[in-house]
């Protein structure tokens, strides 16, 4: 009986050191290991990446997949677009297209050169993809003129086209690419680091590409390792196992600032966290009225927040619609005793509770929200679901309060206010009730090619928006990123759209 | 004995295929349209349409079962939602670092556990009694999760002797096995406290001892074995409730096991993938219990000679 006891235990042993011998043995740094200033960087991303073509999934980190390959602009620290594989571009007269011309010394790191057929095939690639369909509401055409031009369509005039370029289209060879398995193992592209390899733990590794088109970036090595919990990241940032992690939580914030090997940089702008009146609440105008003037937006960011951030009065975030800060303005909004006064008026019968279905990242708002109405005499029944819960609860018309985050990058100022008309929201998400008038004005702005004419309409159509009440501006939270000391925060671009790019980070000088 | 474990692995079948069936049931019937999320919420209503028209979903809650057990059988076990790509190929090669876990982790119980209860045990009524009870009430009180934290907190933070999260070396999996095993070793000390006495009280160890055996070979030989019968269970179980904790020691640590790639999927509601993470994690378990099962058999000559019948 003994022997059958070892023999069953040397089984077990031998039976879990084949599987563990399976993975590869990875060799990370030690904690409060070598000291030597040097000029690697290891960074978290913030999406597990399973697949390194970028032209297969839009799950490809843009930590990585920025650093192996290129788009044709990119964005400034100051978020402006500026160059990158394209050294220039030409609008169309219609505004409808963009012609652009490739780099001339742009090479993939097999040495061979970067071409528009490279482009249009990377592009093209990436909308055949179920995550990259989406990405058509933007891009109607992508056509290679001659090797060095590509000719894009824009599905309409007011297309972010140059924000889409810069945040999701990686061109990839069309030689290489186009045997997926083979690429997906050594994947090449045209970007400022090179692949090396991918460890047993999702790590991927890379090195400087040093004939760099745009010049050789200063970071020599680069490992990007696999998502992790924002708590073991400031333990792992504290013990320089990791030199980059984007979006700790603001609890964590003192305890990051009184670290000198650490750098804290916030950045806000792009998104911003609103209130979205429909239904029910909406249709009754006094109630709208009374619920527009009682959420404390200032609240809302303490509670929610911890003040990291700040409160807005646009309805909208400035930088998505930078043409229209004025006309998307709120004056004077907050005044709960004249939100109590209208709620009277309303006839609502203020027992009946007001549903509020959120996810958790909406938690705190919504207690601050039901804090705010209940000081008037209204009381909010809130709902935390899963998020694929309050998609269909959004879609089945339950959410007469939505709280929601908007904005970005991508997001143009007719996408913008379309969302609220009847063609813009098959869903009927916020378009359920209809603002007067607004249906009718983005259908002419639709239509409209005179820019001129078409910028007063959305004007016009951003004031109907407003005047409606529809939405309540809250605040603008800050996007962060932790950084060693080792390299020039300054030169860290992107936090706002978690999209670092590596190559243009510098060391401390 | 090739019987009884033929026997026992087409008992697998109806157990896969209710495991099958419940989740099946509970992920078909939770909101959530797989197009709108492998899509995402701007894709245009046709592109959504197609996709789910491609993957089934519109079909009555039976066919879809039926079809994908019959797919399963075949080996194919659909394609994840979020990366497009076949769920095994994805769910594999993550396997080595969850069963290493576990494997280490019914190890640190085992060896953790047993000698302590049998020390209580043996020491009844003795400080030392008192402190491995204490020390197993305590452990089993703390949460795991915290526990984590707090030995990240300790060996990586203060004293920087072990990494924090990864799993590129062994070392990385010390800190993820001792957060899972020392509260988990709780059950096992008590149970083996508790079924040692029950066994140093029977007439057979009376008659040993009164036969001049050496007390540690009472203690050893003719106690010890048939205490450890419930242990050998326990332990079984706990090697199904670690692969349960993986899912969230692997989220703290940073591990790339099934424990991870499970809840990405349930959050990303990628129904092929925890459908694979499931079946895949349900066969493990009863094969291990089925192992439990054959080990009392070297165990005890009893059940032994029942199989030999």
């Amino acid at each position: 009986m003994k022997k059958s006891l070892v023999l069953l235990a040397v089984l077990l042993f031998a039976f879990t050191t084949i599987f563990v011998g399976c993975a590869k043995n990875e060799g990370t740094s030690d904690p409060g290991g070598s000291d030597e200033v040097n000029a690697s960087l290891t960074a978290v991303a913030a999406l597990d990446t399973t697949v390194l073509d970028p032209t297969l999934a839009t799950m490809c980190d843009p930590l990585i997949a920025g650093s192996l390959y290129d788009t044709l602009v990119k964005f400034d620290k100051d978020y402006n677009i500026v160059p990158r594989l394209a050294d220039s571009w030409v609008e169309a007269e219609d505004h409808l297209s963009v012609t652009f011309h490739i780099n001339d010394e742009a090479t993939f790191h097999d040495g061979s050169k970067v071409t528009a057929q490279d482009v249009a095939y990377s592009i093209n690639k990436l909308f055949a993809t179920p995550s990259g369909a989406s990405l058509m509401l933007f891009i109607a055409k992508v056509e290679a003129v001659d090797d060095s031009h590509v000719r894009i369509d824009k599905t309409n005039i007011d297309t972010q086209l140059l924000n889409v370029l810069a945040s999701y289209m990686y061109v990839v060879p069309e030689s290489l690419a186009s045997d997926e398995a083979a690429f997906s193992k050594s994947p090449i592209g045209s970007g400022p680091y090179k692949f090396v390899e991918t460890e047993s733990d999702n790590t991927v590794k890379m090195v400087v590409n040093e004939s760099y088109y745009l010049g050789a970036p200063e970071i020599r090595e680069l490992s990007v390792k696999a998502p992790i919990d924002p708590s073991t990241a400031v333990i792992a940032l504290q013990t320089e196992e990791i030199d980059l992690y984007q979006g700790i939580l603001s609890s964590n914030y003192a305890e990051i600032s009184g670290i000198d090997t650490l750098v804290l940089k916030k950045e806000g702008g792009f998104f911003g966290r609103a209130v979205v009146l429909t239904g029910e609440v909406f249709a009754n105008e006094k109630l709208r009225e009374a619920v527009y003037r009682a959420i404390n937006a200032e609240n809302a960011l303490a509670v929610a927040a911890e003040n990291d951030g700040e409160v807005t009065d646009t309805i909208f975030p400035a930088m998505t619609v930078p043409d229209y800060t004025k006309e998307i303005k709120v004056n004077d909004r907050y005044n709960p005793e004249l939100a109590a006064q209208l709620l009277k008026e309303s006839g609502y019968d203020a027992t009946v509770p007001i549903n509020l279905p959120i996810t958790a990242q909406y938690a705190l708002d919504a207690q601050s929200i039901q804090a705010d109405l209940l000081s008037i005499g209204l009381t909010l029944n809130i709902e935390q679901v899963d998020i694929n819960t309050w998609n269909a609860k959004m879609l089945g018309g339950e959410c007469p309060i939505v709280l929601t985050d908007w904005g970005g990058q991508t997001a143009s100022a007719y996408d913008m206010v379309n969302l609220f008309t009847t063609q813009g929201d098959p869903y009927q998400l916020y378009s359920k009730t209809k603002i007067p008038g607004l249906d009718d004005l983005m259908l002419k702005v639709s239509q409209e090619t005179d820019p001129a004419v078409r910028k007063q309409d959305l004007a016009s159509a951003f004031t109907l928006l407003v005047d409606s009440h529809k939405i309540v501006p809250l605040y603008q939270k800050n996007s962060n990123a932790v950084i060693s000391s080792r390299f020039d925060p300054d030169s860290v671009i992107g936090i706002v759209l978690m999209q670092i790019n590596i190559g243009d980070m510098k060391l401390q000088k | 004995m090739y019987k009884y474990i033929s026997k026992r692995l087409l008992m697998l079948i109806p157990i896969l295929l209710g495991v099958v069936f419940i989740v099946f049931f509970i992920m078909s019937f939770t909101p959530g349209n797989p197009g709108r999320i492998a899509l995402g919420m701007n894709a245009p209503q046709e592109a959504v349409d197609k996709y789910n028209q491609e993957v089934g979903y519109d079909r009555p809650f039976l066919v879809k079962y039926a079809d994908y057990v019959i797919h399963a059988v075949t080996g194919d076990f659909g394609k994840s939602y979020r990366s497009n790509k076949p769920v095994f190929s994805e769910l594999l090669p993550r396997f080595p670092k969850t069963l290493l876990i576990v494997t280490l982790t019914i190890c640190v119980i085992g060896l953790v556990g047993i000698p302590l209860g049998i020390l209580s045990a043996i020491k009844q009524y003795s400080v030392a009694d008192v402190s491995v009870t204490v020390f197993a009430m305590v452990l089993a009180a703390i949460p795991q999760f915290w526990f984590a934290l707090l030995l990240i907190l300790a060996f990586s933070l203060r004293l920087g002797l072990l990494p924090s999260f990864g799993s590129g070396s062994l070392a990385h999996y010390i800190l993820p096995v001792l957060a899972m095993g020392l509260p988990g070793s709780a059950g096992v000390m008590r149970m083996t406290r508790s079924t040692m006495l029950e066994s140093i009280r029977e007439d057979y160890v009376r008659t040993a001892r009164a036969k001049g055996v050496p007390e540690n070979v009472v203690i050893w030989k003719h106690a010890l074995k048939n205490a450890l019968l419930p242990v050998i269970t326990m332990m079984g179980m706990s090697f199904g409730l670690s692969l349960g904790g993986t899912v969230m020691i692997e989220q703290i640590f940073g591990i790339q096991g099934i424990g991870k790639l499970m809840i990405l999927s349930i959050v990303a509601k990628d129904q092929p993938m925890v459908m694979a993470c499931t079946v895949f994690l349900a066969t493990l378990f009863c094969l291990i219990m089925l192992i439990v099962d054959l080990l009392y058999a070297f165990i005890d000559p009893r059940v032994k000679a029942q199989f030999v019948k």
